[in-house]
């Protein structure tokens, strides 16, 4: 078809992945070059918009879960009577260790440590912009007359708050206190950014760790996403 | 999370940080609707965490996985009518040096009108760029029927691009 190598193994060999033949074929085809080049760079892109794919793991977790059998699921109870508690001491003992002192999570809120501290909470935020909509599960960034909502995956029935927290102390609402029975869910009402817009966080979680989250800016109880300005 | 025909949630985070991009680009150029890839690519991390066990012993991983994709890419085809005709926002990347975006543009959009087996072979020649005796070893199947399905193939996509040709000299 052509002298250049498959397009899957360019991919590949962009994506990381060792192929020799490849590479030496890169060695010398400038077009292939580029293009390899071109796959890291949006690669990476992707990377760092998705952060460590935590909330993307989180809501497989939640979909494997609410579709395993339901005699799987019992199954998967008894066992946690017979193992549940060693595996207690073990997570004990690891949280332990990783809180020593020496150690210092860089983790951004939202990733998989923190998503699984409340079980699956999978959060994203829709952009809607010049009549697009855009959807992001790691950071996302706005500029003036974007507006942004919030989509929430639950695996079981939560009570659920959240909204944006500006940098600024500022709180808009996205989802009033309520109880929200398992499956996808968006947000009722939406932040609109005027011609100043405020980076912050969308945060969700249950009521009392949201104001907890509000006073305090840390997020360790909660689900965030971050809010970035940027003028374009 | 494991278990033996699946992987473990570990495995499928780091499949999803390394290939993660490479597989939406794949489900976006299939189907031409952001929402609808991010769908998909939910379904296939589904389908791998469930049963990607054989995965771990694959040459090319990739490979594999963009076939997991592209099953369920044409599981959507079916079920819609019609798709959009392209995307709202083009990808950054461009194609393949080897390909020709026409014709592989072409073939996206009679994705449709054809069988499983037709697809597979499409996107094996003409989005992946493999040569027909490497679809034929790839398939199993022989290269002389490789070659006809190959060539049926790219008669109606040379028809639609005749197509669009006429459409756009009949635009004032």
């Amino acid at each position: 078809m052509n002298d250049h190598p498959p397009n899957d193994r360019m991919e590949a060999v962009a994506a990381g992945d060792r192929d020799p033949g490849v590479e030496a074929h890169l060695a010398s085809c400038e077009p292939c070059r580029a293009y390899v080049a071109r796959l890291e760079d949006a690669a990476l892109d992707f990377r760092q918009k998705e952060g460590t794919g935590g909330v993307f793991l989180a809501r497989l977790e939640a979909a494997v879960s609410r579709t395993a059998p339901k005699s799987r699921r019992a199954n998967r109870w008894a066992t946690a009577v017979y193992v549940g508690a060693p595996l207690l001491a073990a997570a004990a003992a690891l949280v332990l260790w990783v809180r020593a002192p020496g150690w210092h999570p860089t983790e951004r809120p939202g990733s998989l440590s923190s998503m699984r501290l409340k079980g699956v909470i999978g959060l994203a935020v829709i952009r809607e912009r010049d009549g697009s909509q855009e959807r992001f599960t790691g950071e996302v960034s706005v500029r003036a007359g974007d507006r942004l909502l919030a989509e929430v995956d639950l695996d079981r029935p939560l009570p659920i708050a959240g909204g944006m927290l500006g940098s600024n102390g500022e709180w808009v609402t996205l989802f009033s206190p309520t109880l929200l029975v398992p499956g996808l869910h968006f947000s009722d009402q939406a932040v609109r950014f005027d011609d100043r817009p405020t980076e912050g966080w969308v945060i969700v979680g249950d009521a009392g760790a949201v104001e907890r989250a509000r006073l305090t800016q840390s997020f360790d109880d909660v689900v965030a996403i971050q809010v970035r300005v940027t003028f374009e | 999370m494991g278990n033996e025909a699946g992987l473990s949630a570990s495995e499928v985070g780091a499949l999803y940080e390394r290939y993660g991009f490479f597989l939406r680009r794949r489900c976006r150029m299939v189907l031409r609707d952001d929402a609808l890839a991010d769908d998909v690519l939910h379904e296939s991390f589904l389908k791998i965490m469930r049963g990607g066990a054989e995965l771990r012993n694959v040459e090319h991983p990739l490979r594999w996985l963009y076939c997991v994709v592209d099953r369920c890419c044409f599981d959507h085809i079916r079920k819609r009518s019609h798709l959009p005709k392209s995307m709202d926002v083009p990808d950054p990347v461009g194609p393949h040096p080897g390909i020709q975006i026409e014709t592989r543009d072409a073939i996206l959009t009679i994705l449709e009108e054809l069988d499983d087996e037709e697809r597979r072979i499409a996107m094996l020649a003409f989005v992946d760029g493999l040569s027909q005796a490497e679809i034929a070893e790839e398939l199993g199947w022989s290269r002389v029927t490789i070659n006809k399905k190959v060539q049926a193939i790219r008669t109606r996509a040379d028809r639609i691009l005749t197509e669009a040709a006429g459409s756009t000299r009949g635009v004032p």
